[in-house]
């Protein structure tokens, strides 16, 4: 090679070295501000006076599917929803009580029957058009939005006879009370009235949950019958100022698998008490990757601003806190829970077999059994090996994350395999002379337990499980499935033995009513029960019943507290282990305020930087 | 040349209908759909999850979600095909725009998604490759021109160990290397504020996140590519032109670069695409490890997610690929060398125009007859399990008998001659020690591999030391649980005894006589005390032995695997070359079939689909099966070749002639002829199955806990990011368990190569 050349090459490489340097000065467009002025019902933030500017990266192992509220499934499209459109009403996360949205104040009257929201005068969408009671029927109107046949009647439905509707979405179930829908008129042009067929005590943390529709964007494509088809990933890709905006952001840009820009909406209706309009930051990017683990590797090495950290990561993300500026909050447990079951399920298949052998179904229904099981778990030892002491044992169905709702007062089950032993005995099984264990008809105990594969978490807990049990005479035959395998047994085909699984948690206890109630889908050891099986079954149907109409909060406290004891003594699911959560946010964010349970930037929009250009 | 492509584009249509076809059966047939998080999610209710079953067809039967499919795609479309409200307006038959369908998650179409990811994944493909090139061929010519000096030797060991490693442990080494020194992007494809940024930056920008999978992906192909450089280059320094030029007096810099370099570089050229194709394979698992975003990383997700038209789209994308690349790799090599015409053979319009047919008439039968008598499938799925059953038996017998002979024949024409070269002797000394290591787990391993110890987690490995005649071990105490951190305590230690009794061992010798001595342990001592060779897991199970029970599994599979191929392609290649014609025929395209696929997709989506029927026992050997019946296709290829000039030869001649049965020829006249190349293959073979199992095991779709495997191993130190972080380095040695076994079997198979074939190097 001729000196030419290398010269060539290093002019390259040099090149290259420079391109790579050049990476790192980027700066952002600027945003224009305080273009269009204050309403006069705009909401005064009771924050610290910020500086407009900054960019604020979370990245998200979850992309949203739909930005179109009533087609929204998962949380992950509901929280970016929630950024571009307000509710009328929203919750505060440290009271937990309802505080105004879009509706400035509202009244109840008639026995908790009536309410009437008056609605904040001269708030925009962000395209200037104003938001009235108009577009609050309308977003009504189309969560209620029958599908008609060809002569323009509605078509109902075959086998329940209530009407088919256009837009199925969860909004429809929660908005019928007392087997009526809500019904809601428009009084003023700021002024709107519901009405419920009887008294409903979650009405006013329910109303929050849709956000408002703007009626003169997606009017005409409701009575065309594509609102469904509305407002999905691609029109944020093709077309993102057809989705006007209520909430501090909207869309920028959308690239799917890569990352969604939101920027400030500049007609949102909150300002800070020097009447700047909020929000603060320039752009709030999402950048999509993998998996959680990614994200959690990003936010500890600075490369994105808030983060939740799982309490198997606290360990090594808190060695970065200090080179890369951050703090990382202890939330205190998770509000999901996480147990274990056993099939208690005593129907029969097509063929008219047993969905589980009868011995078993005797052990399994054998409240004894049950708690027996419970005490030979060794809890305490997966929580030190496992998380290094970072969770707590449940021992209720309500995460003693929800602190409103749970009762830290039930019966609770700590670690003993003599005590364990015990209770079998007591429950008529008996011990071989090979430490096994057997029932009275000298069957031996076991078992097949299903655990959907994937989480590490699930595999850490089974695992153990099954070497407990075998420390109690009790030999368990671990399976893993897909998650849609798993579904298929424990919810149509109910061939199973014993399943492990967690359900996500937190707000009203009426939300886990499929869960509680004996013909809910999600009382997953025996579903879809025509009456109670049991005696204790039929008592929390009627305390779910009893604490929906209540309106005193105490007494539905009582209520919700009883079911919870009921549920700690029969122990249809054996409570297992939930661990404490973090999150984390870098250390120039100012205004940050941490609420006992929820998102770290539920207060997004009052968030700034004294240092934007860094 | 236009009517090779012509030819060659058409016989891929036949190809993508049965491929589509067997893809979207086996999505079928995995339990579960894309609703199913949808039906156990407490805020949908089932009315809702019921309406969107019929909005996405999931109510039909899958023949006419295939057929639905296959109308959307093909430019030809029927209106009977179409759901019955698009139905409506349409004439029966109308032309359109090919229509991949609609991705359930993503809510876009699927043509604009794939669109978007295969830039980047081309892109990944291409920069490997430009890598590979420009890598390979400098250092190649290096090694040859210095032959046998520290260069090449260096180059040379380093070429083994780059192919030997696993691609997913190298990206996951890759991964912890660009987290800690932050250097590189840990993931994407751009930067987050790549938008803002100028275009220079922007070009910048995606070269620094495509530099470490680049990387990762073209190590190993620069290993091989090196190597064939290096022996084509030494092939064509011995060729007569050269010395000619030398006694010419042309200097040997001329020699070297205009003579030998450019024949020598002939064939690495052609094989361009194959390259290329095959990277494309390879970028599935290194996508996934580095989260690059790209079409592995897509197909990987929507297979798990069950987006049905997302995987379909992305088989066929992948399989049009493949066959690309084979295309480009026989033009090139066309162009190239004029002694190859590709317009010689006949288009044999007539036998593509049949298996277009045959197809189509198969998929409109199925529909008729699943349409006609729902209950022929459920009897079809019974029949084939039996019919399964009974084969597996017969293969099983033929599979002892191989191994049998294959070892005698092993042992008399191969062990002296191993045993005399020094890397032989070493990689046939090391194999022993490994598989009688797995062999005699329960009795080495100091553990039962699924006993816990809840106190003592990712304890790391015990010092060992000798004193007072004595081997001893270091306890320790953990310092700080918070990150489970353990030091030493000072003067305090315990004894190790040999041949301890463990009334907790489960072992029986032939699964006849319990055993319940293990060869080292701790007699005494408080109750947890323990000795960890290699350190403990998240719950305190011993590594070392979970690492002895991983390896039966991780070993035996390439055994078992190997077999199963061996025997397939011998029976398949040979009966094909003997009798030829419509056998062949068949056979060929089956194979040619098998060839097209991408692999580690069928892989996957046979693996969803056969899953739930099975336990991890059952779930090994599954594997293996799966592996093998899509590793025969290329030695019977091979065989089919060499029993076809075999068949010519008298002596076979003169056995047909005295009217031998064909079963006694293939056995008696061929296999004797092909078994050094079975079982030179076999060898080489090996390191597929266990760097498969691994694989897949990785993924998360092989064995399953509390058992173990090196694959099952590594992906927990993946999933658990703190095993990194936090530097429990003793988790990643799974890792070096592979990658030291599929050394020591490239070395064996060299060395037998070498032995079969001394004519090469």
């Amino acid at each position: 090679m001729n000196r030419k050349r290398l010269k060539a090459l290093f002019a390259a490489a040099a090149a290259i070295c420079a391109c790579f340097v050049f990476t790192s000065c980027t700066r952002a467009p600027s945003v224009v501000r305080g273009q269009y002025p204050l309403p006069e019902d705009a909401e005064t933030a009771k924050c610290a006076v910020g500086k407009y500017g900054g960019i604020f990266v979370l990245a998200a192992a979850q992309e949203p599917k739909t930005f179109n509220p009533l087609m929204s499934s998962d949380v992950y499209s509901s929280t970016i929803i929630s950024m571009i459109l307000s509710p009328l009403i929203s919750y505060d996360p440290f009271t937990d009580e309802p505080i105004p949205a879009l509706a400035k104040s509202w009244e109840v009257s008639d026995e908790g029957k009536t309410y009437t929201f008056h609605l904040r005068e001269g708030v925009k969408f962000s395209d200037g058009v104003e938001i009235t009671a108009d577009d609050v029927v309308f977003t009504f109107d189309a969560i209620f939005a029958p599908q008609l046949d060809e002569s323009g009647n509605p078509k109902l439905d075959p086998q329940t006879g209530k009407p088919l509707l256009l837009n199925p979405s969860r909004y429809a179930g929660q908005y019928t009370i007392g087997g009526e829908p809500i019904k809601y008129r428009k009084i003023d042009k700021y002024t709107v009235e519901f009405r419920t067929k009887k008294t409903y005590a979650p009405f006013l943390i329910d109303i929050g949950f849709i956000e408002i529709l703007p009626s003169h964007k997606l009017r005409p494509i409701l009575e065309k019958g594509e609102l469904s088809q509305a407002w999905t990933t691609q029109t944020a890709i093709l077309s993102p100022e057809e989705m006007v905006s209520s909430g501090p952001f909207k869309i920028f840009s959308y690239k799917p698998g890569e990352r969604l820009v939101l920027e400030p909406n500049p007609h949102y209706w909150r300002a800070d008490s020097a009447g700047n309009r909020l929000p603060y930051i320039d752009f709030l990017i999402y950048k999509f990757v993998a998996d959680a683990n990614t994200s959690t590797i990003l936010f500890a090495t600075g490369q994105c601003d808030a983060a939740s950290v799982s309490a198997n990561d606290y360990a090594w993300v808190k060695e970065y806190a200090e080179t890369y500026h951050f703090k990382i909050i202890e939330r205190g447990p998770d509000s999901g829970i996480f147990f274990m079951w056993f099939n208690q399920n005593p129907g029969k298949n097509e063929k008219g077999e047993p969905f589980i052998g009868p011995h078993k179904l005797k052990w399994f229904s054998n409240k004894k059994f049950r708690q027996a099981v419970m005490c030979a778990i060794d809890r305490g030892g997966l929580i030190k090996s496992v998380w290094f002491g970072r969770a707590a044992k449940l021992n209720s169905i309500i995460s003693p994350a929800n602190k409103k709702w749970h009762n830290p007062d039930v019966k609770k089950y700590e670690y003993s395999p003599d005590s364990s032993r015990k209770l079998f005995k007591e429950a008529g099984f008996h011990y071989g002379s090979n430490g096994r264990l057997y029932d009275a008809e000298n069957n031996p105990v076991e078992f097949e337990l299903i655990v959907a594969d994937g989480s590490q978490n699930s595999t850490a807990m089974s695992t153990t499980f099954v070497e407990n049990m075998r420390a109690v005479g009790i030999s368990v035959k671990m399976k893993f499935m897909d998650f849609g395998a798993l579904v298929s047994k424990i919810d149509n085909s109910f061939d199973y033995d014993a399943s492990m699984m967690g359900f996500t948690g937190g707000g009203d206890p009426s939300g886990g009513k499929a869960i509680y109630r004996s013909d809910g889908f999600l009382h997953i050891w025996n579903p879809r029960q025509k009456k109670p099986a049991t005696e204790w079954e039929r008592r929390v149907d009627e305390i779910m019943d009893a604490q929906e109409i209540e309106m005193d909060p105490a007494a539905r406290k009582k209520l919700i507290f009883e079911m919870q004891k009921i549920f700690a003594e029969e122990l249809p699911m054996l409570y297992l282990v939930t661990p404490l959560s973090y999150s984390g946010i870098a250390e120039k964010w100012k205004n940050v305020r941490v609420p006992p349970t929820g998102s770290v930037i539920w207060n997004i929009d009052e968030l700034f930087t004294e240092d934007p250009e860094n | 040349m236009l009517k090779f492509i012509a030819r060659r584009t058409l016989s891929l249509i036949p190809l993508l209908l049965g491929i589509s076809m067997l893809v979207f059966l086996l999505m079928y047939l995995a339990p579960g759909d894309f609703l199913s998080e949808a039906r156990n999610s407490k805020d949908i209710s089932p009315e809702i999850v019921k309406q969107e079953e019929i909005r996405l067809g999931l109510d039909k039967p899958w023949y006419i979600q295939y057929g639905r499919w296959l109308n959307g795609v093909s430019p030809i479309k029927t209106r009977y095909l179409l759901p019955d409200s698009a139905a409506k307006d349409k004439p029966v038959i109308y032309f359109g725009a090919p229509d991949f369908g609609y991705s359930w998650s993503y809510k876009i179409a699927v043509t604009d998604l794939i669109w978007q990811r295969f830039l980047p994944t081309l892109g990944l493909a291409l920069a490997s490759t430009l890598l590979i090139y420009a890598a390979a061929i400098p250092l190649g010519v290096i090694a040859a021109v210095r032959r046998n000096s520290l260069f090449d030797r260096l180059s040379g060991f380093l070429g083994y160990a780059a192919i030997s490693i696993p691609y997913f442990f190298l990206a996951l080494l890759a991964v912890l290397f660009a987290a800690v020194s932050g250097w590189f992007p840990t993931g994407g494809q751009v930067s987050i504020l790549h938008d803002f940024m100028p275009f220079p930056a922007q070009v910048a920008d995606y070269l620094k996140h495509l530099f470490l999978p680049t990387l990762v992906l073209s190590i190993g192909g620069i290993a091989s590519m090196m190597r064939v450089m290096r022996a084509n280059f030494l092939d064509f320094s011995a060729q007569e032109f050269v010395t000619t030029a030398r006694a010419k007096g042309v200097s040997e810099r001329s020699i070297m670069f205009k003579h030998v370099l450019r024949n020598a570089l002939n064939p690495i050229v052609t094989s361009f695409g194959f390259a290329f194709a095959g990277l494309l394979s390879g970028a599935l698992l290194v996508e996934n490890v580095m989260n690059y975003p790209g079409l592995g990383q897509l197909i990987y997700s929507a297979i798990v997610k069950q987006d049905q038209y997302v995987v379909m789209a992305g088989v066929v994308m992948g399989c049009v690929m493949l066959v690309g690349g084979q295309l480009l790799a026989d033009i090139l090599l066309a162009l190239v060398d004029p002694r190859i015409r590709l317009d010689k053979e006949r288009v044999p319009y007539g036998k593509a125009a049949a298996i277009l047919i045959l197809c189509l008439a198969i998929v409109a039968a199925m529909t008729w007859i699943c349409e006609s008598f729902p209950s022929f499938f459920e009897a079809l799925k019974t029949s084939a399990l039996y019919a399964g059953t009974i084969c597996l038996g017969i293969l099983a017998i033929l599979l002892a008998a191989g191994l049998v002979w294959a070892a005698v024949f092993f042992k008399k024409n191969f062990l002296r001659q191993t045993l005399r070269t020094p890397r032989g002797a070493i990689a046939l000394a090391l194999l022993s020690a490994f598989y009688a290591a797995a062999l005699l787990a329960p009795f080495i391993a100091p553990y039962s591999p699924t006993e816990q110890c809840l106190d003592k987690s990712f304890h790391p490995p015990t010092a060992i030391f000798f004193k007072d005649w004595q081997l001893r071990v270091k306890t320790y105490q953990n310092v700080d649980p918070s990150i489970a951190k353990y030091e030493p305590v000072e003067n305090e230690s315990l004894k190790i005894s040999f041949f301890v009794r463990d009334e907790k061992s489960d072992y029986k010798i032939f699964g006849l006589i319990p055993f319940k001595v293990r060869l080292f342990g701790i007699e005494g001592g408080p109750p947890d005390s323990r000795v960890y060779l290699l350190g403990s897991d998240a719950t305190g199970r011993d590594v070392f032995s979970r690492l002895l029970y991983g390896a039966r599994v991780s070993l035996s599979i390439g055994f078992v695997g190997i077999a199963i191929t061996m025997v397939i392609g011998f029976l398949v290649g040979g009966l094909s070359g003997y009798f030829g014609g419509a056998f062949d025929f068949a056979s060929m395209r089956i194979v040619e079939f098998l060839m097209a696929i991408p692999s580690l997709y069928l892989l996957l989506a046979m693996r969803s689909a056969l899953a739930p029927h099975f336990d991890s026992a059952q779930m090994y050997l599954m594997i293996v099966m799966i592996l093998s019946l899509l590793g025969w296709a290329g030695t019977a290829r091979v065989i089919r070749g060499m029993s076809l000039s075999l068949s010519g030869s008298q002596y076979v001649q003169a056995a047909k002639a005295l009217g031998e049965s064909p079963v006694k020829i293939i056995v008696k006249h061929f296999l004797p002829n092909v078994l050094s190349y079975l079982i030179v293959s076999a060898t080489l073979s090996i390191p597929g199955y266990i760097l498969g199992e691994a694989a897949l095991s990785f993924l998360g779709l092989g064995i399953q806990e509390p058992s173990a495997s090196w694959g099952l191993m590594l992906a927990q130190a993946q999933n658990d990011t703190k095993v990194l972080m936090l530097g429990f380095w003793w988790l990643l040695s799974p890792g070096v368990a592979i990658f030291a076994s599929v050394l020591v079997f490239n070395m064996l198979g060299d060395v037998l190569r070498d032995i079969a074939d001394p004519k090469k190097d």
